[in-house]
This record gives structure tokens, C-alpha cells and sequence, in this order.
């Protein structure tokens, strides 16, 4: 109220000019002027370079980008008439180049200006929480005159970042409603990585880690047994706590890396490549472990006695070392067949998808 | 002897007259004591009514002069009922400061009594209420109401008599020697209200002193005439309001000096009066605010001694303005005269003036008051057009000759470069470069315009930093396009002061008012009318300030107010819902039931440590939550998650699935293959026992029958009714593994068993025998299980199709929107009139709708993931979505 009736008396002594105190004019949207289509095309060009910089793929062509990116901005500040809310966008966008490719310096020093153009521009909120002195965009995004695709974009990069992986991966369906599909190719494989952890606990990196893992080996599946449920594991640990090597000796030794036909078709190192076999094997002699009355031999043995034994799996045959430990975890919801009728016995088994096994609630 | 007497009644009934004889006939004693029974009475009550209507008090007189706030209304009723559906008010309960008000709200808002006769005859009444502030702290409020009940307050007149048949055990009724002599007073232990029914009226107060103050004789008739119209006068909107604003002002600003100052402006006795009315489309205030002039001390008084024109800029204004903000206080030079005692206050204001005033002298020989003063006459507005940031100034001119001096003296000055002239659209707008010490005193006022285009049209200069504005402006004039034609602009206008010193317009796209401030509650109620006008009117003696702001286009979200709420844990994406549909249920990191009752928005929560699952009851009852533990102990809680007696049961039977619910009664089956039911009052059976199953998923139901899968490659289905499987000899077959439950119902007098296999085989029997045309193979993969609505089965693909397949072996899909894969999908159906439909998610945080023939719902998609459920959240008696969501949050959506 201080404010308003200084400024009111203020008015009388100094012209017009004290009108703008009544009524704190907002820039226009980028998006409403004759820019929106340069604008955006630009805007994924940083985008594309953004999400290389943020999953660390920055080998082809990322170099080169920057200074075509940075001359196209520098010929559109040269035209002569431009809104401010124009500049401050493409003056937040050279920040963002200059901040993916490390100079920190300048990109504040581009946020400065982009500022004095406009404070609420949305690049420019952007490249303020980039530089560290925005530090909730999601609060920015509290304000209902905030709020837009890009915004929610960024509050899903932001989430990301502090592996918040479940907000992350919402916000990033939100913002791919809202936004140009575009986005959506760009930012996409970041979702969905979002998504794939999205049930993980943020704070334990190391199985963050092992969740992002494509393949695995069979010492990285011991030892994050042992950590994540090493209870399955105390019959043959005592609850003690191994490191990789002596776990591996101690299954190896106990033979739980065995198939329960007692048919090896290999020697398997630590460091062997899991397979879906390999994994069903291990996670099926886990399961035996712990229901002791359990035939594990049982499927086996009921097809086997069939006047016209045939597998249910089609990739799969009943004489295979692995039959019961393969059907076994698959009628017990501990794995799953890749198209219903299919194991893919032979495919390498991905972090995450060990670890969704593992942590079964039938295990 | 008795003929003797039958002779002499004979003779006197002879003598009567024949009128008197005829009465006598027709009326007889009988009838004549009925009537007397019933007349008497009716009389009585009729002439108690009379007196309670005749037997009348002022109440106006009961209220103690010092209040700061008085609020009249003629109606109770007809004031606050349309208050209640507005979404402002949706947004005030949701607050956390009113949550505790929440139920009550909702409960009113929701009630069926809001359109009883009775009820609104009743509260038809003229209603006040005060507040009183506290003199130790100014933001403690004691307040006082009365309703006039006129004639009805025949009843309210026997409280003493009717007291003590009430049973209210709060109440007491209170009887004292003090000029109240007698009340009622409620008390919950924590605060007292005190209530005293007096002639026609009935006080309401929670102070005991203000009751007193009321029923004492200093108080009477301190109202005068004048006071009485200014505190009760209703022709301007629902709700009269009057402000004691000196009280108000002085109570308020003690802190501040300068704001201090100005509660020497009103008079003491004098009242603010703001009106006010609000729905969904506008809202409207009016507040008219005496001033006294000659009796303060305020230094810049002077301003307010004049009185507001029509501003001629607003009709000059092109039609393609967002927003303006428009100034008349008269001569800027006097305005100048009157501000300097403020601005001495600001010593680096004053200095920068100083400052820019020897700086003009010394280049352009002009003072700053022949710069600025010498061709300027009262109007300067700043206005901002579509599509360009930059603000256009406007300044009236008063002598364009002189003007034309002054700004050939700042050209030809080598400080001022006007070289930069630009051309545009036929247009020449010449460009001002302002030196630095002159832009610096605009920095002082907020005001950023390095170098400034102009152009001068019909005794009004314009300014912008962006030409293409003038030319905007210059080209609309031309084509005589102006804003006071824009249906927006005469919307918001209509109501506001044609004659005004202050008019402001605006659309919240573009610019803020300083009054709106999204953080406090009335920024986010004022925040729903986007486009405004605000105009204040100085007329001699009284500040007319008006403000109406309407919606024009409501790009509002449809997410309720107090939603989304924030969640502590991980949930499993499954919301479930009481049979009243008025409390929510989900689990939190599969250890904690949590409930939120949709009224108060008061959340539950139950931690159950060997973790759980949950189901609603098919019965309607308070109890109406299943919880069965791992370890197999059952709960049934209602929507606080308390147990019901003889619950929880432990059954020391490890379930191998969730429970289901038919009839009341909870089953599950356990990993060796038993069968156990929990009945409602606490008795659980093991019923029976089939070997070699594996029964992972939660039992289905039909009625009272209730179905088991075992899974496995060879799959079966069992029905068990009545303690017995129907079918243990002849299950149903499902010849290929998959997920989730199978799909049971009545239809067409059969009963139904659906089965969609991982591979795409769907299965459907019909009394337990398979359907003609069935397994039907389907080219897609699938990790969720079939629905049914409307006659048709729906299966959701992981492939993101949703298909559809009649009993005759038909089939149809549609690809969800924007959606590649939903192997973690969810499909769910309602069946209900209002809000039936089938609803999925693929693999994103977005929850579709869609009709039974696959048509896409209006309302969708919103954002959410799993099981949707439907309620009237806000209370408007419409139905809302209900929705979890991958960040861990619950959402209520409104649903147009």
C-alpha cells in the first residue's frame, strides 16, 4: 500500500510516465509475434544440443552446432525493429548455448541483459534456473501467468537432475501435451528414462546405476541381490555381507548359478553376460531357497509325462537345462515371457529388468 | 315432574325470537365448545403473532459505535446463496487458514436445504454483522450479528420457555441481573457464543462485553438518520459493507509514518460504504470513502479537493489496447506543486530532480517545469497493444505551439539525437535519444526509455521505444477502430465511473494491477476475471473507487482448488472410493492406508508394517475399507481407518492375492490353495481347499459369486458361490498365461468369464461354457485384462490400443492419442450415467476417457495414472475425477 500511495502522489509530479506503477506490464508471448516459427526452430536446434549435453552424447556434430547457433541468434538481434520480449528470448537462448557448452561466464552475462528486457520470459526463467539462481522452477510454475509447455519441460529437467525420476517422468507428460511434438523426439529418450526408474529410490545411486545398465553381468546381479534383497540370500549368507568376488564363489559354490537339472551348457564366469536363462536359473534357485517343500523339478517332470509332451514356451524345449526354472519364474510372476508365447532365452537381461524380477513380491 | 319441565322449555322457546331459535338449532353446544377449543388458540397465537410483529426494535441500535467493519444484507438468503457455488469460494476453503471451515461449507454448499421452501422463507430476512476490532491486537476481530425475524419471531420470543425441550448439551441458558437479564450461550469448550433472541431480532456474538455494551442504555438511538441509510443502504449491490476507516486506517498504519498520515483525511464520523457483488462471470466493488480536506494533515490534500472529468484519451485509445492505465489530476504543474512536500520526504527523488532541472537550464536554457510543464494539460496514460511488450505513454497537450518550441530546442540540442526518424507503413515517427541524466530521473520512476519514437495526433502526444506501436496506433485511428467499441472493453466498463481520476484497464494476459497479488487470497479470487476496470473518481469530499472485472475467456485449468495434493510415498496407482462417495482410499510405499475425506480434505493414514492390500465393500455402510496384511490379518475401517469392533481378525492364513469383497464378505486364497472368507462382524472360515492352483490375482466378482485364476499356462477359472466351487470338476480354461483378473458379469441373463491372454487370445465364456467364435486370436501382446460396459468387452493392448470385442467375436481398436506403448497401462471402467466410461493410461502420466464405442470423452485426457475415481469434490452436484499421478500427487479435476 506504501508503494501504491507513493507512487500515486508521485504521478503528479512527473508526467505520464508514473502510470506504469498502477499496472506491471507483462511481456508478450514469443509465441504471438511473427518470430514463433524461427523461434521454435531455434529452440528445438538447443534442445537437441541440450539433451546431448544432458545424457552426455557429445561427440558428433555438437562441437560445430554451437557457432551456427549462435550466428543465427546474432543476426536476428540485428534487425532493427524487435520487441523486447523477442530479444530477451534470443538473448536467453545464447546464454543456453554458451552454458551447454561450458562457459558459464557468459551465459550469466547473457541472462543479465535477457533480464532487463524481460524478467518473465520463459527462456529466460530457464536459463536463470540453469545458472543456479533459480532454484525450483516448479515454484515459478505456482504462478498461474507462468505457467506453460516449456516451463513444465524444464521442471521435468530440473526433477531429472535431483533423480527425482517419478515427478520427472509426469511433468514431462504434461509438458509434451502442451508442447510441439517436436519436443517430445527431443526430450524423449530423457522421459523415458525418467520412466523406467521412475519406481527406484532416488537416493540410492549405486542401484540407479545398475537400473540404467543395458546388460549385466552375473557378479553385478550377485551383488545387487545381495543389496537390494539380501534376505532372499541369508540361507547361504548368514547375512553377511560379501564383496563380488567371494559372493560369486560363495553361489558358484552353492550352486545357485546351476541349472536344477544339473545340466551345465557352459562355464559362467563373474563376468558372463546374463541372459534371460541364465537370470530365470538363479532367480528360480533363489525361489527354491526359500519354499523348501518346493519339486523343483516339477514342470519337467509334469510335461515330460504327457502322452504328447510339447512346451508351452515355444522358444523354449522341454529337454532344456533350463525348462523349469524358465516356466517356473514365469507362472510365479517372477518373469515374464517377451510376446507371450516367446522367452528370448538367449537375450541379455537389462538392469531394470533384473531388478523389477528380483523385487517381485513373489521372490 | 318431567313433562312439568319439558312444558316450561316448550314456553321459553316459545317466547325467543325466530332468529335466536334458528341459531340455536344450527349451532349446538358440541360445536360450540370445538370451536371455542379451536378459535381460542388460533386467536391467541394470531395475536401473539401481531404483537411480535407490531412489538419491534431498531437493531441498528444494539451495535456499540465502534465497530470497524458493518455489513448489511436485505436477505440473508439471497445474498449468501449464490455465493456458495462460486469457484472464489472454492478457492477461500481450500486456504489453509479456512480448512478447518471446509466441511461445514461443503457440507451447506452440497445440502438439499438450500432449495427448501421453508429454508428460504425463513432466511429471507435482513441480516447485519460487525466486527469489532481488539485495541491489544489489531488483527483479532470480536463480531456481532442480528436477523431480523420480524413476525417469526413470535417463536424466537419463548426461548426461555422452549429451552429446555432442545437437548442441545452445548447451550446453556444463562440468567443474570445485567441489562441482558437472559441468554443462551453455546460453548464447545474452546470458544462461547452468545445468542439473545430480543423483540424481533436475535443477536449472535462471541463477546460477552459486546452483549452487554448492546443492551445498555448509552447505546440507544446513537444512530442518526443519515448513519442509518449509509450502514443499511443495499441498491448498489447483494452486500452492503461499512468501513470505519479512520478506525481502520489509524489501527492498521501505526507503523508506518507516511500511511499514517492519511487517516487524518476521513472524518471520524463518517462511514466507507463498499458494495459489492460477485458470480462465475464478473465481480463488482464500489467503495465511496469521505475525505475531509481542510481538517488534515496530509500534504499532498490539495489533489483531492477536485473533481474527476471524463478522461478524452480512453476514446482515443485504439481498439487493439490490452491494457491502459489513465491519469487526470488536474495541471501537471499543480500536480508538481502538490507532490513536492512528498518528494522531499525522498531525498535521491529530490536530488535526481534537482539535478535534471540545473542540467536543462544549463544545456537547453529551459527549466525542467518549461520542459515537461509549459504544453501540458491534465491527461498521461500508458497503454500496451497486441502483440508488442513495449508500453505506448501519452501525454495531453495544452499548447501545441509551445510544444513545438520546446521540442525544437531539445532537437537542435547535440544532447538529444533525433536523427533516427523511421518511416513506417507511410508513418514518419521521429526518434527522441534522451541524454543519460534525464533517462536516469525516469529510472527513478520505473521508467525505461533510452530512445523514444513520437507521434502527436489530435492534442495528444504518444511514446514508444517500439515504432511499430505508433504505427499500430496511427493506422487504427485512421480506420477509426477504437477500444471503447470492443465488446471486452464495454463489458468491464460498464459499471465503473464515467467521470474518473484514476482509470485503469486491464487483462491479466498482459499486465497486473497493483492490487492483484496471486499470493494472497484475494490476488487468486480476483486472478479468475481476467479483464478488469478500475476506476477511481475524486469528487469533492468523497473518493469513488470502482472496480468490476468479468471473464471474458476462462483459460483457467480445470484442476480443483486445494488439489493436487502432494503425497509422501510411492503409491500403486489405485484409488479406490467409499459407496457414499465421500472419502478416497490408495496405499503409500504398500504399508500405509491412507483416506481423504473429500469434504474436510482431511487425510487419514494407517501403517500396516508387513504391507497389504485393499478393497471398498460392494455394501454400502460406514465400514466400507478392506485391509488384508501379508501376514493375513484383516481390517475393515471406515473413512477415518478406524476398525470396526472385533476387528482386526487375524487369520494366520498367508494370502497368495488381494482380498475381493461380495456381499459384505472378504475373500482370499492362500499359497497352499485355501480358500478364506472374512465376514463383516470379525468371523472368518476356512472354506475349502483345491490343490495344485496358483491364485496370484485378486479374486473377480459377480454378484454373489466370486471367481478364482489360477495362473499358469494352462490357466483355469473357478467359481465359488455359497461356500462350494460351482466348477472345481470343470474349470474354465485359459490356455496361455496372462495378467490380472478375469473380466465377470451378468449380460443378457448369462454370466460372462472374459480372459485376454499375454499372446492375444481372449477367451470368453458365457455359464461356463466356451462362446462360439472364441479363443479369439488378437495380433498384439497384453499385460492387462478385460473390462465390460455397455455389452462389450474391452481389452487395452501393449501396443497403447484399446479394443473392443462383442460377444458375437467382433472387434474394433482405437490407438490411444499420442501413445506408442502401455505395458504398464491401466484400463478401468465406470459404470454410471454420469461419469461411465472406459478409462486408460499408456505408459505416460495421462489419463484418457472414452465412450463405449470408443468415441474420445470431452473432459479428457487429464493429467493421472491408474484407476480413476469420480465425486462431487467441490460440492457444486457435479462430478470431478479423481486421479493419482506418477509425481506421487492426487488430482481432482473438474469435468465441463
Amino acid at each position: 500500500m506504501k508503494r501504491f500511495f507513493y507512487f500515486l502522489m508521485l504521478f503528479f509530479s512527473f508526467a505520464f510516465f508514473s502510470c506504469m506503477t498502477l499496472q506491471k506490464d507483462l511481456a508478450i508471448d514469443v509465441d504471438e509475434t511473427e518470430y514463433q516459427g524461427s523461434m521454435l526452430e531455434l529452440e528445438l536446434r538447443i534442445a537437441h544440443l541440450d539433451v546431448l549435453a544432458i545424457t552426455g552424447n557429445t561427440e558428433s556434430g555438437f562441437a560445430v552446432e554451437k557457432n551456427a547457433i549462435l550466428k543465427t541468434i546474432d543476426e536476428s538481434l540485428a534487425s532493427p525493429v524487435i520487441d523486447k520480449s523477442v530479444e530477451a528470448r534470443f538473448l536467453a537462448l545464447r546464454g543456453r548455448t554458451f552454458l551447454i557448452y561450458g562457459d558459464r561466464v557468459s551465459a550469466k552475462k547473457m541472462l543479465r541483459e535477457a533480464e532487463k528486457k524481460s524478467m518473465n520470459d520463459t527462456q529466460v526463467l530457464i536459463l536463470k534456473r540453469r545458472v543456479g539462481e533459480l532454484s525450483i522452477v516448479s515454484e515459478v510454475s505456482e504462478n498461474p501467468s507462468l505457467k506453460s509447455g516449456l516451463l513444465f519441460l524444464e521442471s521435468a529437467v530440473e526433477h531429472y537432475e535431483k533423480n527425482d525420476y517419478a515427478e520427472s517422468a509426469g511433468m514431462f507428460d504434461v509438458a509434451f501435451t502442451l508442447l510441439d511434438p517436436a519436443y517430445k523426439a527431443e526430450y524423449g529418450i530423457i522421459r523415458d528414462k525418467a520412466w523406467l526408474l521412475k519406481d527406484s529410490d532416488s537416493s540410492d545411486v549405486d542401484t540407479l546405476s545398475f537400473m540404467e545398465k543395458t546388460s549385466v553381468t552375473v557378479s553385478d546381479m550377485l551383488c545387487i541381490t545381495q543389496k537390494a534383497k539380501g534376505n532372499v540370500l541369508v540361507s547361504v549368507t548368514g547375512g553377511k555381507k560379501l564383496k563380488a568376488k567371494p559372493l560369486f564363489r560363495m553361489m558358484s559354490e552353492k550352486k545357485l548359478l546351476e541349472s536344477v537339472s544339473g545340466h551345465d551348457d557352459g562355464k559362467i564366469s563373474a563376468d558372463t553376460a546374463v541372459t534371460k536363462k541364465l537370470c530365470a536359473r538363479f532367480l528360480w534357485n533363489v525361489y527354491s531357497l526359500n519354499h523348501a517343500e518346493l519339486d523343483r523339478n516339477m514342470y519337467s517332470k509334469k510335461y515330460a509325462s504327457r502322452a504328447n509332451p510339447k512346451s508351452p514356451i515355444r522358444d523354449l524345449d522341454i529337454s532344456d537345462a533350463d525348462f523349469d526354472a524358465v516356466v517356473g519364474t514365469v507362472e510365479n510372476e517372477i518373469m515374464e515371457l517377451s510376446d507371450g508365447v516367446n522367452f528370448s532365452p538367449d537375450k541379455n537381461v537389462s538392469g531394470k529388468e533384473f531388478y523389477d524380477s528380483l523385487m517381485s513380491g513373489e521372490l | 315432574m318431567d313433562e312439568l319441565e319439558n312444558k316450561e322449555k316448550y314456553d321459553l322457546e316459545e317466547e325467543l325470537p325466530n332468529s335466536v331459535q334458528h341459531a340455536k338449532r344450527k349451532v349446538p353446544l358440541f360445536f360450540r365448545i370445538l370451536l371455542s377449543v379451536f378459535f381460542v388458540p388460533v386467536f391467541i397465537i394470531a395475536a401473539w403473532f401481531a404483537f411480535s410483529f407490531f412489538n419491534r426494535t431498531n437493531d441498528l441500535n444494539l451495535y456499540p459505535k465502534s465497530f470497524d467493519v458493518f455489513v448489511h444484507a436485505e436477505s440473508v438468503y439471497d445474498s449468501l446463496n449464490p455465493l456458495l457455488d462460486l469457484k472464489s469460494c472454492d478457492i477461500l476453503f481450500a486456504e489453509k487458514q479456512f480448512s478447518q471451515f471446509r466441511k461445514a461449507f461443503m457440507d451447506i454448499k452440497s445440502s438439499d436445504l438450500r432449495n427448501n421452501g421453508a429454508v428460504k422463507f425463513v432466511l429471507r430476512r435482513k441480516v447485519n454483522f460487525a466486527l469489532y476490532g481488539s485495541e491489544d491486537n489489531p488483527s483479532q476481530f470480536d463480531y456481532m450479528a442480528t436477523l431480523d425475524l420480524s413476525y417469526l419471531s413470535a417463536l424466537s420470543r419463548l426461548y426461555r420457555i422452549v429451552f429446555p425441550f432442545l437437548g442441545v448439551k452445548e447451550m446453556s441458558l444463562v440468567e443474570e441481573s445485567s441489562s441482558v437479564r437472559s441468554y443462551l450461550k453455546f460453548s464447545d469448550g474452546v470458544n462461547d457464543i452468545f445468542i439473545k433472541p430480543h423483540k424481533n431480532v436475535v443477536l449472535v456474538t462471541n463477546s460477552k462485553t459486546l452483549l452487554e455494551k448492546a443492551f445498555s442504555s448509552v447505546n440507544e438511538n446513537e444512530y442518526s438518520r443519515e448513519d442509518e441509510s449509509t450502514l443499511t443502504d443495499s441498491s448498489r449491490g447483494d452486500i452492503h459493507i461499512c468501513v470505519n476507516s479512520r478506525n481502520f486506517i489509524k489501527k492498521n498504519t501505526e507503523k508506518d509514518e507516511f500511511l499514517r498520515n492519511l487517516h487524518t483525511l476521513i472524518p471520524a464520523e463518517k462511514y466507507t460504504s463498499l458494495d459489492f457483488s460477485i458470480n462465475d462471470s464478473e465481480i463488482n466493488l464500489k467503495a465511496d470513502v469521505p475525505v475531509d480536506v481542510a481538517g488534515s494533515s496530509f500534504e499532498a490534500k490539495k489533489v483531492l479537493e477536485k473533481y474527476s472529468e471524463v478522461p478524452v484519451i480512453v476514446q482515443k485509445l485504439p481498439s487493439k489496447t490490452q491494457y491502459y492505465t489513465v491519469l487526470d489530476f488536474g495541471p501537471f504543474w499543480e500536480l508538481r506543486d502538490n507532490a513536492f512536500p512528498l518528494l522531499e520526504k525522498d531525498k535521491k527523488m529530490l536530488d535526481s530532480w534537482k539535478k535534471a532541472d540545473s542540467l536543462c537550464k544549463t544545456f537547453f536554457s529551459l527549466s525542467l517545469d518549461d520542459l515537461v510543464f509549459s504544453w501540458t494539460k491534465n491527461e498521461c496514460a500508458v497503454f500496451g497493444i497486441e502483440g508488442s511488450s513495449d508500453p505506448v505513454f501519452a501525454l495531453q497537450i495544452s499548447d501545441e505551439k509551445k510544444r513545438a518550441e520546446v521540442f525544437d530546442i531539445l532537437e537542435s540540442s547535440i544532447l538529444i539525437n533525433n536523427n533516427t526518424s523511421l518511416i513506417l507503413n507511410g508513418t514518419r515517427l521521429p526518434c527522441l535519444e534522451l541524454p543519460s541524466f534525464l533517462t536516469g530521473l525516469l529510472s527513478c520512476f520505473g521508467v525505461n526509455l533510452p530512445s523514444a519514437y513520437y507521434f502527436i495526433n489530435d492534442s495528444f502526444i504518444y511514446f514508444s521505444i517500439s515504432p511499430q506501436n505508433l504505427s499500430v496506433l496511427n493506422s487504427e485511428i485512421k480506420d477509426k477502430k477504437f477500444l471503447v467499441n470492443n465488446e471486452s472493453w464495454k463489458s468491464a466498463s460498464k459499471k465503473g465511473h464515467s467521470k474518473s481520476s484514476v482509470n485503469m484497464y486491464y487483462d491479466l494476459e498482459r499486465s497486473v494491477p497493483f492490487f492483484i497479488n496471486s499470493k494472497t487470497i484475494a490476488g487468486k479470487i480476483l486472478n479468475l476475471y481476467n479483464i478488469g476496470n478500475m476506476t477511481l473518481n475524486v469528487d469533492k469530499g468523497c473518493l469513488k473507487i470502482s472496480l468490476h472485472a468479468v471473464v471474458i475467456e476462462n483459460k483457467n485449468t480445470k484442476i480443483i482448488p486445494g488439489f493436487p495434493i502432494s503425497l509422501e510415498g510411492k503409491t500403486d496407482y489405485a484409488l479406490s472410493i467409499s459407496s457414499d462417495r465421500k472419502t478416497v482410499f490408495w496405499i503409500e510405499n504398500s504399508v500405509k492406508v491412507c483416506s481423504l475425506e473429500l469434504d474436510s480434505l482431511e487425510k487419514h493414514e494407517l501403517e500396516i508394517s508387513d504391507g497389504c492390500s485393499m478393497c471398498v465393500s460392494d455394501e454400502k455402510g460406514e465400514y466400507c475399507l478392506w485391509v488384508l496384511s501379508k501376514s493375513g490379518t484383516a481390517y475393515l475401517l471406515n473413512g477415518k481407518l478406524e476398525c470396526r469392533k472385533n476387528f482386526p481378525v487375524i487369520t494366520n492364513m498367508q494370502p497368495s492375492c488381494d482380498c475381493a469383497v461380495s456381499r459384505g464378505t472378504a475373500y482370499f486364497a492362500t499359497n497352499d490353495g485355501k480358500i478364506i472368507s472374512v465376514g463383516k462382524n470379525g468371523e472368518f472360515k476356512d472354506l475349502c481347499t483345491i490343490d495344485d492352483v496358483k491364485i496370484k490375482s485378486r479374486p473377480s466378482v459377480c454378484g454373489d459369486t466370486v471367481y478364482f485364476y489360477s495362473r499358469g499356462f494352462e490357466g483355469l477359472v473357478y467359481a465359488f458361490k455359497n461356500g462350494e466351487f460351482m466348477n472345481l470338476e470343470n474349470p474354465m480354461i485359459i490356455d496361455g498365461i496372462g495378467f490380472g483378473s478375469p473380466c465377470c458379469v451378468s449380460h443378457d441373463s448369462k454370466t460372462y468369464t472374459a480372459f485376454m491372454t499375454q499372446s492375444g487370445l481372449f477367451f470368453l465364456y458365457a455359464d461356463n461354457e466356451i462362446v462360439e467364435n472364441f479363443p479369439l486370436q488378437l495380433d498384439d501382446t497384453f499385460h492387462t485384462n478385460a473390462v465390460f460396459k455397455d455389452g462389450a468387452f474391452f481389452v487395452l493392448s501393449d501396443s497403447a490400443v484399446v479394443y473392443k470385442i462383442m460377444t458375437d467375436g467382433a472387434f474394433f481398436g482405437v490407438k490411444i492419442p499420442d501413445s506408442s506403448t502401455a505395458v504398464s497401462g491401466f484400463i478401468s471402467v465406470k459404470n454410471d450415467s454420469t461419469y461411465g466410461g472406459i478409462y486408460v493410461c499408456a505408459d505416460k502420466n495421462i489419463l484418457y476417457g472414452f465412450d463405449s464405442s470408443l468415441e474420445l470423452l470431452g473432459s479428457f485426457p487429464v493429467a493421472g495414472f491408474g484407476e480413476p475415481q469420480f465425486a462431487d469434490v467441490n460440492g457444486d452436484r457435479k462430478i470431478d475425477c479423481l486421479t493419482l499421478s506418477i509425481d506421487r500427487k492426487l488430482n481432482a479435476w473438474s469435468l465441463k
